[in-house]
């Protein structure tokens, strides 16, 4: 008799524990229901249990994970509008000079002056032209679904060619590129537009912020173009290879700063990686590729 | 989609009435700055809209009356926070976390009184807390259930400059990085007016307007302060050219123009007649007369 | 509801209530079974005999008793004394009153057992030594069976009852005191959860305090080298002790309502040193009857049902609980029945005011 009542009574319990296990699962159906995306509230359990808890746990981790990456999408939709708007304001400055000094030689009786004037509004319109230049370049070079023609190419011939293309500006300021490869042969992976491109804006940078000429070295699956630089405490190595970022921060020197950003991308593009190193006035850029 | 929205509220206490006909909206992602005397019914507003006390009229919808769960989403810190005397901080937090049923229970108290700077205060029981710690503790126990809104009544009573300074700059931090909305009431408008995105002042429990940061600045930036070589023959000049405009000397030479007038055409007129311009700026007025001027009840200020 | 009850636990662990109590149990049950220790211990009983007489010598001195009969005249005073102690003592036995101190002995047993001592040995007074009471004391050391052990230790004097209201009343008004209930979900489903979360665990605290006591006093009784003339099973002590947990869970429920209505310790406290005890119940309990006797003889039945008499009724130990022996007037009904009708009864009420009255209040 006794037996058959504690039986009973156990029966009874396993029937209440399962009714309880059953509604505490319902309840967490419903809140993931009606769980706004962009909430902070997380699941939490009212039963206790390794499973339930378990379960919240995992569940929180999905919603953390997505929330981050809601946030991260915002942040760099933040930075790309704020980027945008300094790109106006770049562009904005050669514009309105430009227009500035029509308006002054369209006012201007005395004739040297007035073609001293446009002349200074035409110098205005091609730095507008070349930062324009620059960003299409920078589009051309993130556009993910870009195809890069990936074949063996020897990097010297590719190297010289660009250095022979910016000779006059080498000649102009009396400098000879220093060029030094372990092996001349040596040959990468790459699509030799990108590879050319690469080279051309690393030595572009050189020549309009260097010191002194630049040196080029080559050794096992790295080349390094380094120069000497003015001012090494102005330059942020971490930022260096943002859009947009320039060593002057007054924004006043030319160049949107998009050079090296187009570097950086195309070299993650071809699987290369890019660092950058100021050390004892030189500033270096190394780029690795793979084996 | 508003996170609160309060229609026609209204509270009696045995026959006075402490708040009547009031309204409130406040959108996602605002730090709202609710202002008022002490007395015109802002604690009881708060307890209404967070579920406290029963209102005998009007509604309060939150979050656009989405989950019936929206309690949970509200971390509030109204008048005394609810601690335990007898149990250390960490124990306080653990108590509402376990009655919460968070998981993960033991890392978030940690991280949570981390949050509000008070993870050194070991084995200390609570009743020992200052006033700023135990505000801080009950910081804590609103922040414990990861809320998507913070009502705080009076945060900044009985702490210190750099625990005002600490409170603001984490308030500022939730807002950002987490989208936390947050109702801060207060009567030290200069607190307010550092870190909130919008308004609303509460007169004899009515809400008397409600506007944001932007629209404040607008409101109480009425002046152009102009400062010249010849202050005096500027000052004959221009009063001249704009009879419409309110004029006010300074002894450092400034001139200080209120009224109906045209930035554009006070600097124009000041070229034409070869003045020497020194000083051109908009001076905005003091923001906490404008707010008096309101918490007395006046509407056109 | 497990969250707040894990919630209320962790409180109470961390916090200094619960273990002084449970200090205090311990304190007093030694404290109670020393004292009857010594009571029965064979040197006290001696030295009563001997203070009985230097009373009879005190009246022989001062010619108070009667010159004729040296050896009568000399008995007199001392079967008085004893005598008076022996009647006494019967009282204190036949009523089971509740408002009796709690453990329920009574020093006037020890008159009893020096009387009886006297006849067995058929010495005198002087000469009587330590020795003679070693039957005595072993005879006042024995119970009838353990639950009457129980019983008359802590459960029908209201002990078990009392610590249960007691950290009924300090911890539930704690929660509105220092306005920690405000920090939890208080709307309407929150508001039941929490009603209901507070009343089970007043059932624990009830069982807690039931079984803490009833060890400290089996512990310690055994120490002190008592035994039992009868012996329960282990059914007949569970089920016993089921009883009593289920009055003093009664009592901690009426409690929890006291201070939910009031939002006052101090209320729930009162309450719990008055009703909880038996107290006020015994006395309603006596005037049901006086009025039963006079007035309205249907009022006599009800008093075997209130809670206080059912509380005492425990005294009676277990075989006796479920078999029917009759403690007042008009009950035909086992005692065992009547205490868990009366329990459940006063539980549920307690339940329903909680959950339709109290559940419009603000936190």
């Amino acid at each position: 008799m006794a037996l058959a009542i504690c039986l009973g009574g156990l029966a009874v319990c396993a029937f209440v524990v399962l009714w309880l296990y059953g509604r505490e699962l319902c309840r967490m159906a419903r809140w993931l229901r009606h769980h706004n995306a962009t909430s902070n509230e997380r699941l939490a359990t009212e039963m206790p249990g390794p499973g339930f808890t378990a379960m919240a746990r995992a569940v929180n981790g999905a919603l953390d994970a997505a929330a981050a990456r809601q946030r991260q999408a915002a942040a760099e939709q933040r930075q790309f509008q704020s980027d945008l708007a300094s790109l106006s304001h770049d562009i904005r400055t050669p514009l309105m000079g430009a227009k500035g000094y029509v308006s002054l030689a369209a006012d201007e009786p005395d004739a040297a002056r007035r073609a001293h004037y446009l002349q200074a509004a035409e110098a205005r319109l091609g730095d507008m032209e070349g930062l324009l230049n620059s960003l299409f370049a920078y589009v051309q070079a993130v556009d993910a679904e870009r195809e890069l023609d990936v074949r063996p190419v020897a990097v010297l011939p590719v190297l010289v060619d660009v250095l022979m293309g910016q000779y006059p500006a080498f000649e102009a300021r009396g400098w000879e590129p220093q060029v030094r490869f372990e092996n001349e042969a040596f040959t990468v992976e790459a699509d030799p537009d990108a590879l050319a491109r690469i080279c051309e804006n690393l030595v572009g940078n050189a020549l309009r912020h260097g010191t002194e000429a630049p040196a080029i070295i080559q050794r096992g699956r790295t080349i390094t173009f380094a120069n000497a630089v003015a001012d090494e405490a102005e330059i942020d190595v971490g930022r260096l290879f943002d859009r947009f970022y320039r060593a002057d921060p007054t924004r006043t020197s030319a160049g949107a700063g998009l050079g090296l950003a187009v570097v950086a991308s195309l070299a993650e593009a071809m699987g290369a990686t890019c660092a950058a190193e100021v050390q004892n006035g030189r500033f270096a850029i190394a780029l690795t590729f793979p084996a | 989609m508003a996170v609160i929205e309060a229609r026609g509220l209204a509270k009696t206490y045995g026959g006075r009435r402490v708040v009547s006909d009031f309204a409130m909206t406040v959108s996602p992602g605002d730090i709202y700055g609710f202002v008022g005397k002490n007395g015109a019914g802002k604690t009881t507003v708060m307890k209404m809209i967070c579920g406290e006390v029963t209102p005998t009229a009007g509604e309060v919808v939150l979050f656009g009356g989405a989950s019936e769960g929206g309690a949970r989403r509200i971390g509030v810190l109204i008048e005394q926070p609810g601690l335990l005397p007898g149990l250390t901080a960490y124990e306080n937090v653990m108590a509402k976390a376990l009655a919460f049923g968070l998981v993960d229970a033991k890392e978030r108290c940690a991280e949570v009184l981390r949050l509000v700077g008070l993870d050194g205060t070991g084995r200390k029981k609570a009743k020992g807390f200052s006033l700023g710690m135990k505000q801080r503790l009950g910081l804590a126990l609103a922040l414990l259930g990861n809320p998507d809104v913070l009502l705080l009544d009076e945060p900044f009573n009985g702490l210190d400059p750099e625990g005002t300074r600490a409170l603001r700059n984490l308030i500022v931090r939730l807002n950002e990085t987490l989208g936390v909305t947050v109702v801060v009431s207060s009567h030290v408008l200069d607190q307010l007016d550092r870190f909130a995105t919008r308004y609303g002042v509460i007169a004899n429990g009515h809400m008397v307007r409600q506007m944001t940061a932007e629209e404040v600045a607008a409101e109480c930036a009425t002046s152009l302060r102009v400062r010249t070589a010849d202050a005096a023959r500027d000052l004959a000049l221009l009063e001249e050219a704009f009879p419409a405009a309110r004029f006010t000397a300074y002894p450092d030479g400034s001139l200080v123009v209120g009224g109906v007038y045209d930035a554009e055409n006070i600097a124009r007129t000041l070229r034409d007649n070869g003045a020497v311009v020194l000083e051109f700026s908009q001076e905005t007025r003091d923001i906490e007369d404008y707010f008096v001027a309101l918490m007395e009840g006046g509407r056109h200020v | 509801m497990f969250n707040l009850l894990k919630s209320d636990l962790y409180r109470l662990v961390h916090g200094k209530m619960l273990w002084v109590m449970t200090a205090c149990v311990l304190g007093v049950s030694a404290l109670t079974v020393f004292a009857v220790a010594m009571v029965s211990s064979p040197e006290f009983l001696y030295a009563s005999s001997q203070s009985f007489e230097m009373a009879i010598d005190y009246v022989e001195d001062e010619g108070l008793g009667d010159s004729s009969g040296g050896e009568g005249s000399a008995a007199y005073p001392v079967e008085n004394v004893v005598g008076a102690a022996g009647e006494e003592s019967e009282e204190g036995a036949a009523s089971v009153n509740a408002s009796e101190a709690e453990t329920g002995f009574d020093d006037d047993d020890a008159g009893v057992a020096v009387a009886q001592t006297l006849e067995a040995t058929g010495k005198s007074a002087a000469d009587l030594t330590v020795a003679d009471f070693e039957d005595a004391s072993r005879d006042m050391r024995t119970f009838a069976s353990p639950t009457d052990m129980l019983g008359d230790a802590m459960l029908s004097g209201g002990f078990a009852s009392l610590l249960t209201c007691l950290l009924v009343a300090l911890l539930f008004a704690s929660d509105f005191a220092t306005g920690f209930a405000r920090n939890l979900v208080m709307d309407r489903r929150g508001r039941l959860c929490y009603y209901g979360e507070k009343l089970l665990l007043t059932g624990m605290a009830a069982l807690y305090f039931v079984l803490l006591a009833a060890a400290a006093c089996t512990a310690f009784f055994a120490v002190a080298g008592f035994t039992y003339a009868a012996s329960n099973s282990v059914g007949e002590v569970a089920g016993y002790l089921g009883l009593g947990w289920l009055i003093a869970w009664a009592y901690g429920c009426l409690t929890a309502v006291v201070v939910w209505m009031t939002r006052s310790g101090g209320a729930g406290v009162a309450f719990a040193i008055v009703v909880g005890t038996g107290m006020l119940g015994a006395m309603l309990g006596q005037v049901l009857l006086i009025l039963a006797g006079g007035i309205a003889p249907w009022l006599g039945a009800v008093e075997p049902w209130l809670l206080a008499s059912c509380q005492g009724a425990l005294g009676l130990g277990m075989p006796d609980l479920m078999e029917g022996a009759l403690v007042g007037p008009g009950s035909s009904i086992l005692p065992a029945v009547r205490v868990v009708v009366a329990s459940v009864f006063w539980i549920a009420a307690s339940a329903a005011i909680s959950f339709a009255w109290l559940r419009k209040r603000d936190v």
